[in-house]
């Protein structure tokens, strides 16, 4: 079912929200007086309803980027703007959803009380079917009535994600969170993970480390460059949905992946080629 | 400026003034005979009047107290990282901890005076005690809550016990060390006091003694409320430090 | 249950060692030996003395510590839901805690009369560790959770009623066994201002005649008493921290 794009993006653009950075400048003091810097002018415009994932070497202040836009940090400069607003209107409306690396269930309650906790924070009485359809649709549904202590980090992530999509969300933060998966298991929630997208028209934010995942989901493909975190290189995904395991065997896939990878090695070859130096040269 | 910083000072301590006030209704209404319950403002005025005595005796009350309250808190972690280790000395610890914290203070006294004499080495060895039971439970709590994770990573790295200890167990038994510092830190200033009360030696206790001997309850709840005093602020100081350790640590 | 062979050796060790200490007189008149101690209950009379004392002042103890611990959950309760209180109640519930009971015991005695009495003094000793415990765990603990009940646009009501209360019951339970010799001290404390029965009681008599056995023989029931609850509140708080913080 190939829906021409531009219909299915109308679609798509009367949900989700729309993302606006500017001028993100933010540091942090480290002990003993020395300042490092997380991001430095960074800009970002989401669109409403695509999806966009972003990729980029360890400590380019990915992680940073997403706590900003979720409104748990503030900009020393810049604006971060959701819908024209500030982030925690978004928050305060119940909007956001997201599914961070740090799982934050609660351990005395089960998978199906844990995915229905938005809910419950947001006042309103959980919806029990759709509660039930997530925990399925992430493969926990036998586990319902476990609690998180029992479950393997890889079944805590995927009930954080099943958690994240709760509140039909404006908005979708998702920070790794295919990381403690297998492959098979990955592979599947990421089909799951379009299908939702498209019938939710979401924004949606997904940093990830495989490129591979990110050029199969997204519509847009972010690079970033640390020291200071920064926007290296961007590319657009036309690749027709839905992206089925047949897709990523294409001609096409391969190209883009290959050229995102290549920007990758470039932005890393910036502080990532000085560590391998420094590294070998303290080798007996 | 100056309303911001009064604005500051009045959301401490609203509490503390409504329960001056109650002191002070309690008086008017029950008409206590003066010897057992003074009011407010003769308090004060008792204070006023003798500043230099009441600071120099809470000067050596806070030390004996301060000296006290280290110690045993040390002792008491020292003690719960040693049963860390070995669970025998924990088997012979513990139940001697909870014994000595049971036992009712006010015997504490006339046993350690006998031993020790009427001096200062007994006071500080009786708030010693006092302070080291609650940083003996809380850091064999912190040391016992560490995830059994950061325990395996330890052994996988072929840490030595010793290693483990300072690497791991140690900076999770720091933030209930300090806890438990704040817990027991008014507690020291009070059985500083009373142990001063029930010796003669100088401090807020003797000047309290001193003045119920004169039945002059003024004087006498002048230094309990010095004495209160003395063991809000020295909570006050262990509270900060406590977040600052806090604040380093996280 | 292999954690309790060790601390029944431990505890077998520090009575033999006592009885030790007892008997050779090393630390003189003071620290009588457990034989002396148990020649005490030898007595009918004086058994039925101590098991009267005992049960009014376990009882007083334990009004004190329930009194204690809805003190201490009120005050922090109120701390953490409305942050602004919080200097002023933190302040208070020191001062209180900071007043020496010999300055006010003898109001507390007209106040609230003798047997009230060690029941105030349990409650006031007691409802400090809760509260600092809780106060703790509140201001420091389950930061990620919070971040998320922030992001998904919780209420700060509703965050402390699903998050934090569940959460704080591991350090609840902590603070409630740290405080439960407290209230038994506390409640021995309060008879000796002038409660007509009570251990504490006994205690001051024995002091005053100088009869050294029988003083620690009150004490040593002090003692089972608070050992007694540590032990069952400890017990509780394992559980709790199995169920509540994974």
């Amino acid at each position: 079912m190939n829906a021409p794009s531009d219909v299915a993006a109308l679609a798509r653009a009367k949900a989700g929200a729309t993302v606006e950075l500017a001028g993100i400048t933010k540091r942090f003091a480290l002990r003993r007086g020395e300042v490092v810097t997380a991001l430095e002018s960074f800009g970002l415009s989401i669109l409403p309803g695509s999806f966009v994932a972003i990729v980029g070497p360890s400590g380019c202040g990915k992680s940073t980027l997403l706590r900003l836009i979720a409104g748990l940090d503030r900009a020393d400069h810049g604006s971060v703007r959701i819908d024209g607003e500030p982030p925690e209107v978004a928050a305060t409306g119940h909007r956001i959803g997201v599914a961070f690396q740090d799982h934050a269930l609660l351990p005395w309650l089960t998978v199906h009380q844990n995915v229905s906790l938005p809910f419950k924070l947001a006042g309103m009485p959980a919806d029990r079917s759709r509660v039930e359809t997530l925990v399925a649709m992430v493969g926990l549904a036998e586990f319902a009535e476990a609690r998180p202590p029992q479950l393997s980090g890889g079944m805590r992530q995927r009930v954080s994600i099943a958690r994240s999509l709760a509140l039909k969300p404006d908005l979708l933060l998702l920070d790794e969170p295919f990381g403690a998966l297998d492959l098979v298991t990955r592979r599947a929630l990421n089909l799951e993970m379009q299908r939702v997208w498209e019938s939710l028209g979401t924004t949606t934010l997904l940093i990830t480390h495989s490129v591979d995942e990110a050029v199969q989901l997204a519509d847009r493909v972010v690079v970033m460059a640390s020291r200071p975190g920064r926007v290296h290189a961007t590319f657009d995904s036309h690749l027709a949905r839905p992206r089925t395991r047949a897709t990523t065997q294409g001609p096409e896939f391969t190209a883009l992946v290959r050229r995102v990878a290549d920007a990758l090695d470039d932005a890393m070859s910036g502080d990532g080629a000085q560590h391998v130096r420094a590294m070998a040269s303290r080798e007996p | 400026m100056g309303s911001h910083w009064i604005a500051g000072v009045f959301s401490r301590s609203w509490g503390i003034l409504f329960a001056v006030l109650l002191w002070d209704a309690l008086v008017r209404w029950h008409g206590f005979n003066v010897i057992v319950l003074p009011d407010p403002l003769a308090v004060i005025r008792a204070i006023g009047s003798e500043w230099r005595v009441y600071v120099s005796a809470a000067g050596m009350t806070l030390a004996v107290a301060v000296a006290g309250l280290v110690l045993g808190s040390v002792l008491g972690a020292a003690l719960a990282v040693s049963g860390w280790v070995s669970r025998i000395v924990a088997g012979m610890v513990a139940p001697a901890a909870l014994i000595v914290r049971s036992v009712p203070f006010i015997i504490l006294i006339p046993i350690f005076s006998r031993l020790l004499g009427y001096n200062l080495t007994m006071v500080i060895v009786v708030v010693t005690l006092l302070s080291f039971f609650p940083s003996f439970v809380l850091v064999s709590s912190g040391l016992g809550a560490l995830p059994k994770a950061s325990l395996d990573l330890g052994l996988v790295f072929g840490a030595s016990r010793i290693r483990m200890l300072v690497n791991i167990a140690l900076p999770a038994a720091i933030p209930n060390l300090f806890a438990s510092i704040r817990l027991s830190a008014s507690r020291a200033v009070l059985g500083a006091m009373v142990a001063e009360f029930l010796t003669g030696i100088d401090g807020l206790g003797k000047l309290f003694l001193l003045a119920r001997g004169d039945l002059e309850a003024e004087r006498a709840f002048a230094a309990a409320t010095v004495a209160a005093a003395a063991a809000v602020a020295l909570f006050l100081v262990a509270g900060r430090i406590e977040a600052s350790v806090h604040r380093r640590m996280n | 249950m292999k954690s309790l062979a060790p601390k029944l050796v431990g505890a077998a060790i520090f009575l033999v060692i006592w009885e030790a200490i007892g008997r050779s007189g090393w630390l003189g008149e003071s620290f009588p030996s457990l034989t002396q101690i148990g020649a005490v209950f030898e007595r009918p009379a004086a058994r039925e003395l101590f098991v009267r004392a005992l049960r009014v002042t376990a009882s007083s103890a334990l009004v004190a510590l329930s009194l204690g611990a809805l003190l201490a959950i009120l005050l922090s309760f109120v701390a953490a839901v409305l942050p602004k209180l919080e200097p002023g109640l933190d302040a208070l519930a020191s001062c209180i805690y900071a007043v020496p009971a010999i300055a006010f015991g003898p109001v507390l005695i007209l106040l609230s009369g003798p047997e009230a009495t060690p029941i105030v003094l349990g409650t006031l000793s007691s409802y400090f560790p809760i509260h600092v415990a809780l106060s703790s765990q509140l201001r420091y603990g389950a930061h990620a959770q919070h971040e998320l009940a922030r992001t998904l646009g919780a209420s700060r009501f509703r965050t402390f009623a699903l998050v934090d209360v569940p959460a704080s019951v591991p350090a609840f339970l902590d603070g409630l066994r740290l405080a439960a010799p407290a209230a038994v001290l506390g409640a021995v404390l309060g008879e000796w201002f002038g409660a007509p029965r009570g251990l504490g009681v006994i205690i001051i008599s024995a002091l005053q005649n100088v009869r050294i056995p029988q003083m620690w023989a009150a004490a040593a029931l002090c003692v089972m008493c608070s050992l007694l609850a540590y032990f069952a509140l400890t017990e509780a708080h394992r559980r709790a921290v199995a169920r509540f913080a994974g």
